[in-house]
C-alpha cells in the first residue's frame, strides 16, 4: 500500500508532508510516495531525525489510495488534515494573522 | 465582575513568564515533545488536527467589554480572525502559533485573563447560569460560590493530578440552565425551610462514553461549608478513582461502583475531618466576595415600557426577535438578551473579531460593558433597558447577531469535529450547517417551537448529544460518517440521557432523519406541547415508526 509521512510543525502546529529531497511541504502533492512498508519506514526514519532537529512533531504514515487517477489519502481524517476544514466561511479563510 | 487583586495578577503573569521559558527551551530543543506536552496541556495549548489550539478561561462565562475586545484582538493579531465559543463557556483560537503562545498569554494577562486550568486532569473551568443575579426564578446568586470555588481550585496542589478532568456547575435558580446533573459535581443554591442559603450536592454526572445523570449526596450544605465538603469530595475521588482505564478514571464511575450512598458515606466521613478548620467559610469572606456581585446601578423604571410595547406590536421582526432573544430580569424596566452565534450557514459558537467588537461596543451602551458567554454557544447581555431593545436589536442586525432563533431547532450544540478535533470521528459542523439550512425558514422554527438538537463528532460527546431533545452522534463505520441519533434527552431539572432511535444514517440521509423527527412531532402534538413533552406523552416509537418502517 503506498504511503506518505506527515507531521505537525513544531513552531506553528501546521499539517506537513515529508518530500523526497527531505524537507517538509505543507502541500500533499509534494510528499515523497513510499510503495510499501519498507520504503515507508526508512521515510519514518527521516521523520524521526527531524523530531530531534526540532522541526516537528507526532510524525507518522497513511495510506494514499487513487481517486480518479489522482493520489488521495485514503481515510477522511487524512484528507481533511491535507486540505484544511470542510467548513471555511468568508471570515475564517483569512490568511494567518493579516491583521498583524 | 470579580476584580483581580494582586495574588491573582502576579499568579497569571508568572505563570507567563514560565510558560515563556518553558516555550523558549522546546523551541531550542532543551524540551522534548513528551517533556513539553504536559506543560502546554496546563496553559490550554492543545495540538489539533491542522495546528496547535489554545482554549482561554472565561470564569463561569463573565467577560467584560474590555476582555472581548482582548479576544478579538487575539483573532485578528495571532489567528485567522475568529474564535470559538465552547461548552464550558470558555473560548477557544483554532490556528495560534506555539511560538506565539507566551505573547499572546501575556496579551491576556493584562486584561486579567488566562489559559490555567482549561486542560488535564484537574479542576476546570466552573460553568454557571448565563442569567446568574438577574433571573427572576434565582433565588441565590451563584456567582459567590463560582469564585470562591474558582479561588479554591485555582493551582490546588491535591488537586492537580486527578484521575481524570473534573468540573463543577453551578446554579441557584428554579430551572436549571447550566445542566447541572451531567456534571462531576453539581451545586444547586436554595434556602431552606429556616431561610438559609445552602446547597444539594449533586455527585457523578457526566457525557462522554459512558452518560450517567448525576445524584444527590446531600441535599442541603450550608454555605460556610461549601469548601471543606467539596474538598471532602475530591479527596475521596483523588485516592479510589480508577487510574488504571482512562475510560473509567471519572468520578461518575466510582459513583456508580460504590452507590451513591457508599460514596456519600465516605464523603461524610472525610468532612468531618475537614469541617472544622482552615477550609470553613468566614461570613466576612463570603460578603467580601459578595460584593463584588452587587446588583449594578439600574435605573428606577416603569414597566411595562410603553416605547418598547408599541415596536413590538408594530414590527413583527423585532417581536420575533424578543420572543426567542429577550427574557426576563429581575428589575422592573429592565431585560437580559441572548446573541445568537448560530446564523444559518454560520459555525456554532464562532465569532469573528469584528463581531467580538461589536458585542462589546453594545455591551458598553447597553449593558454596563458586562458580557456572558452561555454553554449552549451563544453570548448574552443581561442587562438591558426595555426602551433601548429596538436600538439594540437593529445594531445587531447590522452586525449579522440578530439571529432569532435561541432556544429554537437551529440553536445547535456543536463541537468542533472532524473539521478541527484531533479526537473526532465524524463531522459534526456540516451537518449543523445542513440543518440550518433545512430549516432556515424563521416561521416554520417558531411553528415548531423549543426543541434542542446537540451534535457530537465522537463518543466523547462534547457537543452534548446525551442531553439534547434529537442527539446526534457521529461516528466512521467502514471508513464512512455514520450518524446514531438519540431521543428525549435534556439537561435541565429533569435532566435525561437520550435513548438511541435505531440504526444510524449515513452523512447525506441523517438531515432528512432529522426532519422526519419534526414532522412526526407536528403531527402527534397537542395544544402548546414542546418537543419534549410530546414525547414523554407518547415515547419514541411513532418516531421509530417513521424513521424506519419505510427504508428508502
Amino acid at each position: 500500500m503506498r504511503q506518505v509521512v506527515t507531521a505537525n510543525r513544531l513552531r506553528d502546529g501546521l499539517t506537513v508532508f515529508l518530500t523526497a529531497e527531505m524537507n517538509w511541504s505543507q502541500d500533499l502533492g509534494e510528499a515523497a510516495v513510499a510503495d510499501d512498508d519498507i520504503a515507508a519506514s526508512t521515510l519514518l526514519r527521516t521523520a524521526e531525525n527531524a523530531i530531534s532537529e526540532g522541526i516537528v512533531v507526532d510524525p507518522y504514515a497513511f495510506e494514499l489510495e487513487d481517486r480518479e487517477g489522482h493520489p488521495r489519502a485514503r481515510d477522511r481524517r487524512e484528507r481533511i488534515r491535507a486540505t484544511g476544514p470542510t467548513v471555511q466561511q468568508g471570515f475564517n479563510t483569512r490568511p494567518h494573522g493579516s491583521d498583524a | 465582575m470579580y476584580q483581580y487583586d494582586q495574588f491573582d495578577t502576579t499568579l497569571v503573569q508568572e505563570r507567563v513568564e514560565q510558560f515563556r521559558g518553558q516555550v523558549a527551551r522546546r523551541l531550542a530543543g532543551d524540551l522534548t515533545e513528551d517533556q513539553f506536552r504536559p506543560l502546554r496541556l496546563m496553559n490550554g495549548l492543545y495540538l489539533q488536527l491542522h495546528a496547535y489550539m489554545l482554549r482561554v478561561a472565561v470564569p463561569y462565562g463573565f467577560v467584560s467589554s474590555v476582555q472581548m475586545r482582548m479576544l478579538a484582538h487575539i483573532a485578528r493579531r495571532y489567528d485567522k480572525g475568529f474564535g470559538h465559543f465552547t461548552t464550558r463557556q470558555n473560548i477557544q483560537f483554532n490556528w495560534p502559533r506555539l511560538e506565539d503562545t507566551p505573547d499572546i498569554l501575556a496579551e491576556l494577562a493584562t486584561v486579567d485573563m488566562h489559559a490555567i486550568q482549561t486542560s488535564g486532569n484537574c479542576i476546570r473551568n466552573i460553568t454557571s447560569d448565563e442569567f446568574a443575579g438577574v433571573a427572576p426564578d434565582e433565588t441565590e446568586d451563584p456567582r459567590i460560590a463560582c469564585e470562591i470555588l474558582r479561588q479554591w481550585s485555582t493551582l490546588h496542589p491535591e488537586f492537580s493530578f486527578l484521575p481524570r478532568k473534573f468540573k463543577f456547575a453551578v446554579s441557584g435558580a428554579t430551572h436549571d440552565r447550566a445542566a447541572l446533573k451531567v456534571h462531576d459535581i453539581g451545586l444547586r443554591l436554595w434556602r431552606n425551610a429556616d431561610g438559609e442559603p445552602g446547597y444539594e450536592v449533586m455527585v457523578g454526572g457526566g457525557q462522554g462514553r459512558t452518560p450517567m445523570i448525576a445524584q444527590t449526596i446531600r441535599p442541603f450544605l450550608p454555605e460556610q461549608h461549601l469548601l471543606s465538603y467539596v474538598e471532602a469530595i475530591l479527596r475521596v475521588y483523588n485516592r479510589f478513582g480508577r487510574r488504571d482505564n482512562k475510560y473509567k478514571a471519572r468520578i461518575k464511575i466510582l459513583v456508580h461502583e460504590l452507590g451513591a450512598a457508599a460514596f456519600g458515606g465516605m464523603v461524610e466521613e472525610e468532612w468531618r475531618r475537614l469541617k472544622v478548620g482552615p477550609l470553613a467559610l468566614p461570613s466576612a469572606e463570603i460578603a467580601r466576595i459578595r460584593r463584588f456581585f452587587r446588583p449594578l446601578p439600574y435605573e428606577e423604571l416603569a414597566d411595562p415600557v410603553t416605547w418598547f410595547e408599541s415596536r413590538r406590536r408594530e414590527d413583527p421582526a423585532f417581536a420575533g426577535w424578543v420572543n426567542t432573544s429577550v427574557t426576563a430580569h429581575k428589575w422592573p424596566g429592565y431585560a437580559a438578551v441572548v446573541i445568537s452565534l448560530k446564523p444559518t450557514g454560520g459555525v456554532p459558537g464562532d465569532a469573528s473579531a469584528e463581531k467580538m467588537d461589536a458585542v462589546a461596543d453594545l455591551a458598553d451602551r447597553y449593558s454596563f460593558g458586562e458580557i456572558r458567554v452561555t454553554h449552549a454557544q451563544n453570548l448574552v447581555l443581561a442587562h438591558v433597558k426595555k426602551a433601548d431593545l429596538h436600538a439594540l436589536w437593529q445594531a445587531l442586525t447590522e452586525h449579522g447577531l440578530a439571529s432569532a432563533n435561541h432556544g429554537l431547532i437551529t440553536d445547535m450544540i456543536v463541537c468542533p469535529g472532524l473539521d478541527y478535533c484531533g479526537l473526532a470521528t465524524a463531522r459534526s459542523i456540516p451537518i449543523a450547517q445542513r440543518i440550518g439550512d433545512r430549516f432556515a425558514d424563521l416561521r416554520r422554527q417558531h411553528e415548531i417551537g423549543n426543541l434542542y438538537v446537540n451534535i457530537s463528532g465522537c463518543i466523547n460527546a462534547c457537543g452534548h448529544h446525551h442531553v439534547g431533545h434529537i442527539g446526534i452522534l457521529g461516528l466512521e463505520k467502514k471508513g464512512e460518517e455514520s450518524y446514531q441519533i438519540t431521543l428525549g434527552g435534556r439537561a435541565d431539572e429533569r435532566a435525561a440521557i437520550g435513548q438511541r432511535a435505531g440504526p444510524a444514517f449515513s452523512f447525506d440521509t441523517v438531515v432528512d432523519a432529522v426532519e422526519t423527527i419534526v414532522e412526526t412531532y407536528l403531527g402527534l402534538r397537542q395544544d402548546g406541547e414542546r418537543f419534549i413533552d410530546t414525547l414523554a406523552r407518547t415515547g419514541p416509537d411513532p418516531f421509530k415508526e417513521a424513521l424506519y418502517a419505510n427504508p428508502a
